[in-house]
């Protein structure tokens, strides 16, 4: 009897080990695939409803902030901008948010420039600029951006009597309004290819 | 039956009693109570209170002056058989002496004692002498402390420890087994676990979709928004695009038919 409890347990130990293996297999190959069927054939994300949200999210800070510039409250609107860079959604790495997320650096700036705020612009155009990504339209679009800060600062100085630096302002405003012209036009040979 | 061998004798059953060997004053007291119940019993005098009380018992049971014609040791095995046989009720054995069947017997029963004392096989005996055999060992046991002989203690020993060196081999035929049956067991886990993995693949397989549209993915929006963006177009006009794009892709995914393209849209 003793012998028999014995050889029970040593058959239910083997057991306990081979199922521990057998589901350590069995998740390790269902694991596999389910990361396979996540990403189709590798490629990327498709849309989904995380995505949509975030979208929409932007779209909404933005209609508000039209609508505190329809009430003539440009700071509202800045504050309204301003929300689409706390958006915890904001740091995703969709290609649709990181652009969206440059066009708020953009428009935060011109906002700031409208109210005659330039440095205050040219901070929120650095943030953006600093901002990791590959090149974009949206990126094509802060150049410009910089490119008209720095011709309003060039008017500025008109304004003061400085026309030297006025001068080499607009110089670089140009240089700025190339670098757009550049990005976009590589980006749509891209495109077009 | 010499005057050697009966004191051997007696010095033998005075030890399976428990009892020390009798001294020169109690040898020569017993050579005179057997006397006496052999009937001469003018040879006792009265230095021997108990054994003249001895002697008269069996004086009285009617053997003292009967045994004359056998000899001391008969004498001696006849007066105990009839005092036992009176203690136990039964008729007493008046027969002149003992018969060649009753030495014999009497012989077994000291080689059973002897064999006893020494730990060896006991000759064959009837069931009476195996239980009177028994009762001595039980005596003897319960007075004096065990010496086994040499022999004795090492056939004990072996049968002690010579069971667990002969079940080794069964012990590791054992352990042989329950390791083959682990391992079978394994095997058949292992390959029951390697079917249903590889049933599971390849259902998933075919239940992958194959891959999807590029319009469905998530991506950059420079197919949408190309080129340089109109001044006069506002970042709320561009997320409006994006969005409304990136809807019609969340719907088509929703609602199913992802892998049909939406109709006048490039994939």
């Amino acid at each position: 009897m003793r012998r028999l409890w014995r050889k029970l347990a040593l058959a239910l130990s083997a057991a306990t080990r081979a199922a521990i293996l057998f589901a350590g297999l069995v998740t390790g190959l269902s694991g596999c695939s389910g990361e396979r069927a996540g990403k189709p054939g590798g490629g990327p994300p498709r849309v989904d409803r995380a995505l949509m949200s975030c979208l929409g999210a932007i779209r909404a800070y933005h209609r508000q902030a039209d609508l505190q510039l329809a009430r003539n409250r440009p700071a509202k609107a800045i504050d309204a901008v301003s929300g689409i860079l706390s958006l915890a959604c904001s740091r995703r790495s969709n290609p649709e948010i990181r652009e969206a997320v440059l066009d708020a650096y953009g428009r935060l700036a011109r906002l700031h420039m409208e109210r005659g705020e330039l440095d205050e612009a040219a901070r929120w155009l650095a943030k953006g600029m600093a901002r990791k990504g590959p090149p974009s339209f949206f990126r094509a679009n802060l150049h410009m951006v910089r490119g008209d800060l720095l011709d309003a600062r060039a008017r500025a100085l008109d304004k003061a009597g400085k026309g030297r630096a006025a001068d080499a302002l607009r110089r670089k405003a140009i240089e700025a309004f190339e670098a757009s012209a550049r990005m976009n036009q590589r980006l749509l040979n891209e495109v077009l290819k | 039956m010499t005057e050697d061998t009966k004191d051997i004798q007696l010095r033998r059953e005075l030890a399976l009693l428990g009892e020390e060997p009798a001294d020169d004053s109690e040898l020569v007291a017993a050579e005179r109570l057997a006397a006496r119940m052999e009937g001469a019993l003018h040879v006792v005098d009265a230095e021997g209170d108990e054994a003249a009380g001895l002697a008269e018992l069996l004086a009285a049971a009617g053997l003292g002056s009967r045994g004359a014609s056998g000899k001391g040791e008969e004498a001696t095995l006849r007066a105990l058989d009839s005092i036992f046989s009176k203690e136990e009720g039964d008729t007493p054995d008046v027969s002149d002496g003992a018969d060649e069947l009753e030495r014999r017997r009497a012989h077994l029963l000291a080689q059973g004692v002897d064999g006893l004392i020494a730990g060896l096989a006991t000759p064959p005996l009837t069931s009476d002498q195996e239980d009177l055999l028994h009762v001595t060992a039980l005596i003897r046991a319960s007075v004096h402390c065990a010496h086994l002989s040499p022999a004795r203690l090492e056939s004990l020993v072996e049968s002690a420890f010579g069971a667990k060196t002969t079940s080794s081999p069964p012990v590791r035929r054992a352990w042989m087994g329950r390791v083959a049956m682990a391992a079978v067991l394994a095997l058949l886990l292992l390959g029951s676990g390697l079917l249903v993995g590889s049933q599971l693949q390849v259902r998933t397989r075919e239940a992958r979709p194959g891959p999807i549209p590029t319009r469905l993915t998530s991506r950059s929006t420079r197919d949408i928004l190309p080129g340089a963006f109109p001044r006069s177009q506002t970042a709320a006009e561009r997320i409006d695009i994006i969005y409304h794009d990136r809807l019609r892709s969340f719907r088509e995914l929703s609602l199913g038919g992802a892998s049909a393209p939406a109709p006048g849209r490039q994939p």
